[in-house]
């Protein structure tokens, strides 16, 4: 292990992880607004550019962005290393995110295709300048334990799964060769590579140390971001209709493995407090179970699938399952933590050895409080069940907009809220200095 | 998890220590919660003098010595102390949380107690320990020692 320049304080300055963290809901709610202005014509393909939309501002511009945020946060605390570039490269990364996202977006929403050739030059800058900086050091042999070694294959993934994007992408501008399998791999290396891999990465570690439940089994965090990633591999090599039915199972198993084990284990766990995090824990892990029994159903028995589901619509579902049930719980929940968390470690860092200004800093609860983070869960439920609802019965649709739209405007208002008192708590430290 | 009397590496035996901690932590909490306060006081001694025993004996005066030896004192060791010194006045705002019974401020400064501590064990177990084991000349001595204190 490498031993010089480490000092165990490479905190990144608050306003790295902020300003992903703070954009990111924004981006949701401008989904809510796709649903409300398309209405049920929305479900009618999987190809329709407003569901497109929607989908990428969900995934990229929610998900990614926040994901992107915290692995600007977290690579420093799990291996000691700082993000090389600091933070030019972490302000020209959000910038050049946020404008890929509107572009892209907009770019389906008004057809206006050209912008789709915008976004892949803006998205690949952001991210080909995200993945040098982070894989500079995930290359070389850092610290970090299973965590890092699920984070290089999600960050592989990512890489991926933007090659494929921007070529789909490129497809509408160009007469270039588009085959639906193509499309498959870049939704499978999306979901099931970058987030799926990379949330299971992070829960290996703050899973058994937040919510003192036993640890994960070594065997466990190893093999199975390894399984499922070696699976895309061969789903992009192998074609035959009987070798991707096979794949299908092995990684659905991998993935059911993943979540029932974690949700025992925080039924297992020692904190008994009932806590909102947990809440949406569960959450989010019995959505990646149904989303994976469902897809099962739909992909490998569509003759008993059909009685119910057509199949294009039984894969939307599984969509949202995953996209809005799995990983935005997930995602809404650690937020709920980690915002309030780094607002009072910054402040404590900040009145260095007053104590007479330590004492007086809000605690955790003060920055986001748990009542109103059991609001945001309550919503999601509603959010996530008016989504479901929709792609079966579209009327719905408007309904869901709305549902999303409060969902992600509450998650910006607490946001907001703790980055105001955060800022209004930083200012009175420094008169009580100035005294 | 290993058992005390496998451990051969100052990380498994630091690690265990940090495990303890969590266990009667949560359990203070869990008293707290229930609004079961002699149970939550006498968890929360027993969690302040393990947290006291590792933090102030076993690291400060055993460990970060013998480490600071090899690799001089402006180092990981330097952050880690003020990391404690940190620890140390959130335990002592809880104490004083607890003595006034308020169970909402108990509950709100526990939790901001519990990342603070989490993020700083991520330190010490993926990073400064490992670093102890490899660099510390005598490591294996250590381990006894730990055990012992």
């Amino acid at each position: 292990m490498r031993m010089s320049g480490l000092t165990l304080d490479s905190l990144p300055p608050i306003h790295i992880p902020l300003r992903f963290f703070l954009t990111a809901p924004c981006f949701g709610m401008l989904a809510a607004m796709v649903l409300l202005f398309s209405g049920s014509e929305l479900w009618t393909s999987h190809w329709n550019p407003a569901l497109i939309a929607l989908t990428h501002l969900l995934t990229l511009g929610f998900m990614t962005m926040t994901m992107l945020g915290a692995l600007f946060q977290l690579l420093p605390v799990l291996s000691g290393e700082r993000v090389p570039g600091g933070t030019p490269l972490a302000f020209a990364v959000h910038l050049l995110m946020v404008a890929a996202v509107l572009c892209l977006s907009a770019g389906f929403v008004f057809r206006e295709y050209f912008l789709l050739g915008v976004a892949v030059v803006l998205l690949a800058m952001a991210l080909a300048g995200f993945i040098v900086a982070i894989g500079s050091k995930l290359v070389t042999n850092i610290a970090g334990g299973d965590s890092i070694h699920a984070m290089r294959l999600a960050i592989a993934a990512l890489l991926v799964t933007i090659g494929l994007g921007c070529y789909r992408a490129l497809t509408y501008l160009y007469p270039l060769e588009s085959p639906l399998s193509l499309t498959m791999l870049h939704v499978s290396w999306a979901l099931l590579g970058w987030v799926l891999i990379l949330i299971m990465g992070i829960s290996f570690q703050v899973i058994p140390m937040f919510q003192v439940t036993p640890d994960y089994p070594s065997r466990l965090t190893r093999f199975i971001p390894l399984v499922i990633f070696t699976g895309l591999l061969l789903l992009a090599l192998l074609q035959t209709p009987v070798a991707v039915a096979g794949l299908v199972i092995v990684i659905g198993v991998a993935v059911l493995v993943y979540a029932g084990f974690s949700l025992r284990l925080l039924q297992h766990r020692k904190r008994r407090l009932m806590d909102v995090s947990v809440r949406f824990w569960q959450l989010g892990l019995s959505c990646l179970i149904l989303a994976v029994l469902l897809f099962w159903l739909v992909f490998l028995l569509p003759d008993i699938a059909g009685s119910v589901v057509s199949p294009a619509r039984g894969v939307l579902l599984a969509g949202v399952l995953m996209v809005l049930g799995f990983a935005c719980s997930i995602i809404m929940g650690m937020l709920q933590k980690i915002v309030p968390f780094l607002a009072f470690l910054h402040l404590q860092r900040h009145c260095s050895a007053n104590i007479r200004a330590i004492r007086s800093l809000p605690n955790m609860h003060g920055f986001i409080s748990p009542a109103r983070s059991l609001w945001l869960l309550r919503i999601h439920v509603v959010a996530i069940a008016a989504m479901l609802g929709a792609v079966i019965y579209g009327p719905l649709t408007g309904i869901a907009g709305l549902a999303l739209l409060l969902d992600f405007g509450w998650l910006a208002f607490l946001m907001i809220n703790a980055a105001l008192l955060y800022a209004g708590t930083r200012s009175s430290i420094a008169a009580m200095e100035a005294d | 998890m290993t058992k005390e009397s496998q451990m051969t590496t100052i990380d498994e035996v630091m690690t265990a220590g940090h495990r303890t901690c969590d266990r009667y932590f949560a359990s203070a909490e869990a008293a707290v919660a229930d609004a079961d306060w002699p149970g939550a006081k006498d968890a929360w001694r027993k969690f302040s003098r393990v947290l006291d025993q590792h933090i102030t004996v076993l690291e400060e005066k055993l460990l970060f010595p013998a480490f600071e030896e090899v690799n001089g004192p402006a180092g990981p060791t330097q952050m880690m102390r003020m990391e404690h010194d940190q620890i140390r006045i959130l335990v002592e705002q809880i104490h004083t949380a607890l003595a006034a019974r308020d169970q909402q401020v108990f509950l709100g400064l526990a939790e901001t107690l519990m990342l603070l501590i989490q993020q700083h064990n991520i330190k010490e177990e993926q990073i400064l320990y490992p670093m102890m084991d490899e660099s510390i000349v005598n490591a294996a001595d250590y381990v006894g020692k730990l055990q012992l204190e």
